[in-house]
């Protein structure tokens, strides 16, 4: 790896000595070349490029970069390895260039794969790719699990079956979560609502953070977390891989399994995958935690069509997931609330386990439809065009008296439908700028039923964006410039909901924009700065809500005065990638004029027909978000690494100060995440870790290449002191810490049947992961069940993956 | 051919999302209106509590006037769903599970007891007819409600689920 790096920042440094010519000759072809059977990389393999008489080897890893190359100049480029045929190409650049070269053994047959994409640049903003180690082991859990051990992302959870992402202490609509392209559409307003998403179906999960609304939309103010499915694969054949794990609390299981075809003949590649997860009450230390069971169904299937310049993907996928919710968070009075409240141990608790998924519970399912079409007007532009269509359904049965004509039927049942249509016109670099300009229209139509305390509506939107990027090697800086309009206009309507009679038409228009730099101070060390401005309407909830939330048990009530939240956010981070050491630090800074949130003026109740409920009130207030996210790994022997990882949050609003208007003073801000800090030692066999972003990408995206590692990670949160001058219902619960240890190993098999050809080898990867190691008991600030129960104890999870074909 | 199979794969997919129908408004049981029918020889009132429109909020509850010193009067709870129509009477499916519902009757202020007329199946508090012995001139309120699954029918606070819970004004004059 140290080899492959020195080759490639070698070129960096060559350019910088030769200066660039009158010819735009500075572009650079890095390849990675492999053994196409077993994806094993091979060393030593010489490439040479005929028209400059120019040759290199790849260096122990398979890497291997040739500089100085002209732009749209035909070279040939010719692989060679003492045990693979020989391999011609012939390649033209109008941009530096990453390709993978898949050779086969001589004797099997004669057959090179390649594969080739624009090195994507790097956003200038702070991103982080879930560590795919992280992402095996935390499979089988909810989604949110995957994201949690990333610096600036905690999680907004209701016991341990539901949890949503917050990043760098924002969360529900001011993030957007793209999975393939395709922006969620669903209720993600409520804090009790998790993303209707399969971790399964993806293969790498990023997670951006601060204004991101230029790229992702108005829903993306505070970041995105982007998820993609592993690339289709490009020859013909078959392979797929089934997944089953075990998880001890909650005496949980899940299997998934996938299976990728692409028939001899044609241009068709076809995917199946789906999910199945079963899983009864969850435990705490001290007890079980009554009526926490979860069922899920998943499903998705991708048809996708490439020939000539056109390329076609249709695909389809649904979730579905039922399970109940905690009974001890269930309370039928104020006084009822208080005492569970002041309880230590939970009342009304049905301490035994079951599967059984008992009232309170809810049902939710989102399907999605998406076509993408993508036709390549020539080397340089494309134009793509993508419909989705998303249908977003969720049953909320509370425990309530039955008559036998409405014994299953639901309280609530809130529906959404979602139509988006994005074209977009994107270039390769012309003049060393590369990006893209396009228009969204979407439509939205949300239909309550009685009692749902929101209104119904229906929405449409209009957007358009330009962003450009412009980088040259060997110039150490890049920049970046965006900006975007977005128009939404809303009816509301009520039907039998506590806004009796509405009929209002409500409309909000604003720009985005972003501008951020790259520069490259030394050839580890990366500086990045980005700063945004980015608004969203406020959401229909926050407008007309009025009513039980049943799913949170209390009182919300809207405000239909709110005006549309707009937040400046600039964030500074320094990567820091050298051979033995990698690290970011992030800095940042949200300023976000008009801030909605939920605040609960103490002791404010609400006398309902089912007794007194705690009352919660929309309002806005300017406020500031900023803080600190860091993370670091360093070798500490050649297989022991040690890694850390913390995030610091400050966030406050500017609150009246007595009855004189404009007259203000700092208020720390409800719900914020309190500061954690994360420290572990990772021992790997085998193959060191390697840790440069195209290193890491490759090994992500590599799939089968498992390694063997045990890591043992600590996680220690502290005690979040800075809580609204209001005070809290409950205090905020004290530092704790919890060890998590992880480790996976990968056996390889040969094919069943014995032909000899190794592409028929089958892998399998079993790991093991163990949460909260010690069974601490503890408490978070941001579960919304703290109230009532502690947080899950123990849980060991076993898990072995089966991979098949190649 | 491929293009037609494309164009297949897209129908099918379509008629999949087909079958999302809109929901009945009508969801689950909704208990909008409670009414008390007090009766004694010479006197024949009823007192009710509504909510009509759907914030989960009593929109209006009667204030009970009862003449003082008058003795036993009667009171029968009688429970409605008006969101189905025609309106649901619930009362008599409580009184069928009378085992698994209990009404309680809490008075503040006022100088009124309250004693129990009724039994469940199992002979145990059920409440749906209580009778009210008002006393002196007084103001004071009542709480009503039903419980389901109650975990200690003999309790003072018999626990399980409450269906509702309403205060209504009281004044004997």
């Amino acid at each position: 790896m140290l080899k492959s790096k020195a080759i490639w920042l070698g070129f960096c440094s060559l350019w910088g000595i030769i200066g660039l010519s009158a010819q735009d000759c500075h572009l650079a072809l890095r390849g990675h070349v492999t053994e196409l059977d077993h994806n094993e990389p091979l060393a030593y393999a010489s490439v040479f490029v005929k028209e400059l008489g120019k040759s290199t080897v790849t260096d122990e890893n398979g890497w291997f970069a040739i500089p100085n190359l002209c732009e749209k100049t035909a070279y040939t480029i010719e692989v060679r390895h003492i045990e693979c045929a020989h391999f011609t190409q012939i390649v033209q650049l109008t941009e530096n260039i990453q390709m993978d070269f898949h050779l086969t053994h001589d004797a099997i047959l004669n057959e090179v794969v390649i594969k080739e994409k624009a090195l994507a640049p790097p956003p200038t903003q702070s991103e982080l790719v879930v560590d795919r180690a992280d992402l095996e082991s935390s499979k089988g859990l909810n989604f949110s699990e995957t994201l949690r051990k990333i610096p600036g992302v905690s999680l907004l959870s209701s016991g341990g079956v539901v949890a949503k992402p917050v990043i760098q202490g924002l969360h529900s609509n001011r993030i957007a979560i793209v999975t393939d392209g395709v922006t969620l559409q669903s209720q993600q307003w409520g804090n009790d609502h998790a993303p209707e998403i399969d971790p399964f179906a993806a293969d790498k999960i990023t997670v951006v953070k601060g204004a991101a609304g230029v790229r992702y939309g108005v829903g993306a103010m505070a970041g995105a977390v982007v998820l993609e499915p592993a690339p289709l694969r490009e020859t013909p054949g078959i392979n797929g891989w089934a997944s089953l794990g075990g998880f001890s609390n909650g005496w949980g299981g899940v299997a998934s399994g996938s299976m990728d075809w692409k028939p001899r003949r044609g241009n068709l590649t076809f995917r199946l995958q789906g999910t199945a997860k079963r899983s009864g009450n969850l435990r705490a230390p001290d007890y079980w935690l009554g009526n926490t069971a979860a069922r899920e169904f998943n499903f998705s299937a991708i048809a996708d069509w490439k020939r000539e310049r056109w390329h076609h993907t249709l695909s389809t996928t649904q979730f579905s997931q039922g399970f109940s919710v905690l009974r001890a968070a269930h309370t039928g009075s104020v006084d009822d609330l208080l005492l569970a409240i002041q309880s230590e141990m939970p009342r009304n608790n049905l301490d035994f386990f079951t599967y059984q998924l008992d009232r309170p519970r809810q049902q939710v399912q989102h399907n999605v439809l998406k076509y993408k079409g993508v036709y390549q007007l020539n080397d340089l532009w494309k134009l793509s065009g993508q419909y989705s269509f998303q249908y977003n359904q969720r049953r909320e049965y509370d425990r309530g008296r039955m008559n036998t004509v409405a014994e299953d039927k639901a309280q609530v049942t809130f529906q959404l439908w979602s139509n988006t249509l994005d074209v977009s016109l994107e270039h390769l670099p012309i003049r060393h700028w590369q990006g893209g300009l396009g228009v969204q229209a979407s439509q939205q139509l949300n239909y309550v039923s009685r009692g749902g305390f929101i209104p119904d509506y229906l929405g449409f939107g209009g957007s358009l964006w330009a962003m450009e990027r412009w980088r040259r090697y060997p110039n150490p800086w890049e920049f970046e410039a965006g900006a975007r309009y977005d128009y939404r206009w809303n009816h509301m309507t009520t039907v039998g909901n506590g806004n009796a009679n509405l009929d209002q038409r409500l409309s909000f228009g604003n720009v985005s924009g972003t501008m951020g730099a790259i520069y490259h101070i030394t050839k580890a060390l990366t500086a990045k700065l980005n700063t945004g401005y980015a608004w969203r309407p406020p959401h229909v909830n926050e407008l007309f809500a009025r009513g039980v939330h049943h799913g949170a048990g209390t009182y919300e009530q809207g405000n239909p005065n709110l005006s549309a939240e707009k937040a400046w956010n600039t964030n500074f981070s320094l990567n820091l990638e050298s051979s033995f050491v990698h690290g970011i630090v992030s800095l940042y800074h949200n300023r976000v004029e008009d801030f909605i949130y939920l605040n609960q003026p103490r002791d404010s109740i609400v006398i309902t027909i089912r007794g007194p409920f705690p009352a919660y009130f929309y309002q806005q207030d300017n406020a500031v978000l900023q803080g600190l996210d860091a993370s670091f790994t360093m070798d500490l022997l050649p297989k022991l690494a040690a890694e850390s990882r913390f995030s610091i949050l400050r966030g406050f609003r500017r609150a009246q100060s007595g009855v004189t208007e404009g007259n203000t003073h700092r208020d720390w801000l409800p719900l914020m995440p309190a500061n954690r800090y994360q420290y572990g030692l990772k021992w790997t066999l085998g193959k060191k870790t390697t840790y440069s972003r195209a290193a890491a990408e490759k090994k992500n995206r590599a799939g089968n290449a498992g390694e063997t590692f045990v890591r043992l990670l600590g996680s220690t949160t502290l005690r979040q002191t800075r809580i609204p001058e209001e005070g809290l219902t409950k205090a905020a619960p004290a530092t704790f810490t919890t060890f998590s240890l992880d480790a996976a190993h990968t056996f390889r098999f040969k094919g069943l049947r014995k032909t000899g050809n190794p592409k028929k080898d089958q892998l399998l990867e079993v790991g093991l992961n163990i949460q909260n190691l010690g069974n601490t008991r503890y408490r978070e600030y941001l579960d919304l069940f703290r109230y009532f129960v502690d947080a899950p104890g123990l849980n060991l999870g076993l898990r072995a993956k089966w991979t098949l074909g190649n | 051919m491929k293009n037609t199979f494309i164009l297949l794969a897209f129908g099918v997919a379509l008629l999949a999302f087909a079958s999302c129908k809109k929901d009945s408004k009508t969801a689950a049981e909704n208990i909008t209106k409670v009414v008390l029918r007090l009766s004694a020889p010479g006197f024949e009132q009823e007192f009710e509590a509504k909510e009509t429109n759907g914030d989960g909020i009593w929109d209006s509850i009667d204030e009970i006037i009862l003449p003082a010193l008058t003795g036993d009067i009667t009171c029968h709870v009688h429970v409605y769903d008006e969101t189905q129509s025609p309106v649901v009477d619930l009362t008599e499916e409580i009184e069928a599970e009378s085992t698994a519902h209990m009404f309680t009757f809490k008075v503040s202020g006022a100088d009124l007891a309250v004693k129990p007329n009724d039994t469940d199946a199992s002979g145990k508090a059920f409440n749906l007819e209580t009778l009210w012995d008002a006393g002196d001139v007084s103001n004071g309120s009542i709480q009503v409600r039903l419980h389901h699954d109650p975990t200690d029918k003999a309790a003072l606070d018999p626990g399980g689920e409450v269906d509702f819970d309403v205060t209504f004004v009281v004044k004997i004059q």
